[in-house]
């Protein structure tokens, strides 16, 4: 029974914790603009991160160390340094499109200036890494993210054409009024915020700091197979709701408070409320991931004590590199930098340092002295290395159509 | 290779990397080659641009009269559609007409542009003062001026 409660808990948290401000705002302005023509993309990016996930989350369980503690043993100091120095700029970048998310989140229930919020809500993330307990901190916002099936709910309670919605899905074409490399411009962004790279940082050292074991595969796998689709569809869900209402009016989503509109005139006050809790839940759940991812990454390049499994005053470097990270993404939304083109750009850099996160990932995976007989199958193997030419065009293409689009106009 | 022979290489490669970095970006924030058809598509894109704020404006100011939004939050997606119309004016503007033919269209287009902003303005005070019918009286032009955004669009070549 307990074990069974753990895997539900598990699941529902991966779901919850799956969307951040990056899916919120990339699928709600996907949707307004191009319909359902790129979920298709949703798909291909949710596949590529369970991909990826269960292979960081396997090496943290076998090998009872995080993937990025190996990339540096493994691959050298250079490639160590180069696969740090990529993901932590998107990830730091990332983490200041959270705290942005969660200060507009509270801007829209409460109607406060968003930077008045930013400090705030950056001392509040620092608070919770420093004091909350790692198990408190995921449970609580995976689940308080659930509250984002409100979307879902909207949509089925505006009684949509399902048959016209699954034709759109499944037959993907470039809307009249946009232009092909607009529509693949989205596309690498769509697929950006799918397969952040934080999003594996994080899992493995997560996993470390839960220390999984080998027996802890299969629950491992439950949350990535069953949760992270499931997470997936939330964002799908949130790309429909703003095709059904905002694509027909010639409605553009700039905004949060955009995002939100379709479930308060679906399911009005309640709905509203589900949904600011979802996106603060959503937002603070991904500052403070992205936050410690900051920390994983360097502490662990340089060998250095990590993790919120041992007390702060052993970790002491850890923890001040995650205090400067919130203090630095604090700095730069207060230079009244828009979240929402933060986020925009984080999404797309994400796609840029995409190589750069996973092919180590797929090295250190495939390395029997780590991982035994645990190493990589020929089924992981094959869509590991598909994945990798697909992450290779995506971060080659991202820049130039970054360029031609002038970014997505 | 040695670490010395490596290094010039890496500095001239670095060089090399950031002047087509320079060239790329300063390509793309120069302003567009300007003549008829790109200020044409310069009008269409802030119209376009002001009819996804005028009616999403409309949006809120509706849910919040049906009793279906807060006010923090109807008063925050007003003022946020009131200040993008900023700069969506003043990218359009600030770009000179080709020619004298242009003018009329210059008039139109900001003319239409302005009164989307008045009415945002007064969509968003009513919103503050929780003053229900005059909300109703600015989501009707809001609802009108999306019409004529959208007319002004779709009647340009």
């Amino acid at each position: 029974m307990k074990k069974l409660f753990a895997l539900a808990l598990g699941i529902l948290t991966a779901i919850g914790g799956f969307v951040d401000i990056g899916d919120l705002v990339t699928n709600a302005l996907v949707g307004s603009r191009f319909g359902l023509s790129l979920v298709w993309v949703v798909a291909v990016g949710v596949l590529g991160i369970c991909v990826f996930a269960e292979m960081s989350g396997r090496v943290a369980a076998v090998s009872g160390r995080a993937t990025f503690d190996l990339v540096r043993e493994r691959l050298g100091p250079r490639l160590g340094l180069a696969n740090l120095l990529a993901s932590m700029a998107v990830t730091a970048l990332t983490l200041t499109a959270e705290i942005g998310g969660v200060a507009l989140a509270l801007e829209l229930a409460t109607s406060v200036n968003p930077y008045l919020w930013i400090p705030v809500v950056g001392a509040a993330v620092w608070l919770v890494l420093w004091r909350v307990r790692f198990a408190v901190l995921e449970n609580a916002f995976g689940l308080a993210g659930l509250a984002l099936v409100v979307f879902a709910v909207a949509v089925w309670q505006m009684g949509p054409d399902w048959s016209a919605l699954w034709n759109d899905a499944t037959h993907p074409s470039v809307p009249g009024n946009e232009s092909l490399p607009t529509y693949l411009y989205y596309a690498v962004a769509l697929f950006g915020a799918a397969m952040t790279p934080y999003e594996v940082f994080f899992f493995s050292s997560g996993g470390v700091e839960e220390h999984w074991t080998a027996d802890s595969l299969r629950t491992m796998r439950a949350n990535v197979f069953v949760g992270f689709p499931l997470g997936g569809l939330l964002s799908v869900s949130i790309a429909v709701a703003t095709a059904l209402v905002f694509l027909p009016e010639g409605i553009q989503v700039g905004t949060l408070g955009q995002v939100a509109l379709p479930v308060v005139l679906e399911l009005g006050k309640i709905g509203l409320a589900l949904a600011l809790l979802g996106f603060f839940a959503a937002t603070f759940g991904a500052a403070c991931e992205t936050g410690l991812s900051v920390g994983y990454s360097i502490a662990q390049y340089f060998g250095w004590q990590w993790g919120k499994y041992v007390p702060p005053l052993r970790a002491a470097r850890f923890h001040t590199v995650v205090l400067l990270s919130c203090i630095a993404g604090v700095a730069l939304l207060l230079t009244t930098v828009d979240p929402v083109q933060v986020t925009e750009y984080s999404v797309v850099f994400s796609a840029i340092a995409l190589p750069l996160t996973y092919f180590p990932i797929l090295v250190v995976a495939n390395d029997r002295t780590y991982m035994g007989r645990h190493a990589n199958g020929r089924l992981a193997n094959t869509l590991g290395t598909v994945y990798l030419v697909v992450v290779i065009v995506a971060s080659v293409a991202a820049l130039p159509l970054m360029l031609v689009t002038k970014a997505g106009q | 290779m040695t670490a010395r022979s490596g290094c010039p290489r890496l500095v001239r490669a670095a060089v090399a990397l950031a002047v087509v970095l320079s060239v790329l970006l300063q390509t793309a924030c120069a302003t567009p080659a300007f003549d008829r058809g790109a200020y044409l598509q310069n009008a269409k894109a802030a119209l376009e641009s002001a009819t996804s704020e005028a009616r999403t404006a409309e949006l809120a100011a509706s849910a919040r009269l049906s009793g279906r939004a807060t006010r923090a939050y109807t008063d925050t997606v007003v003022t946020s559609s009131e200040k993008a119309m900023g700069p969506i004016q003043t990218s359009f503007g600030g770009v000179d007409p080709a020619s004298r033919q242009d003018d009329a269209l210059r008039d139109t287009v900001l003319g239409v542009l302005g009164d989307t902003e008045d009415a945002l303005a007064q969509a968003r005070i009513a919103v503050r003062r929780n003053d229900r019918p005059a909300l109703g009286r600015a989501r009707i032009e809001l609802a009108e001026l999306g019409q004529r955004l959208q007319d002004t669009r779709d009647g340009l070549p």
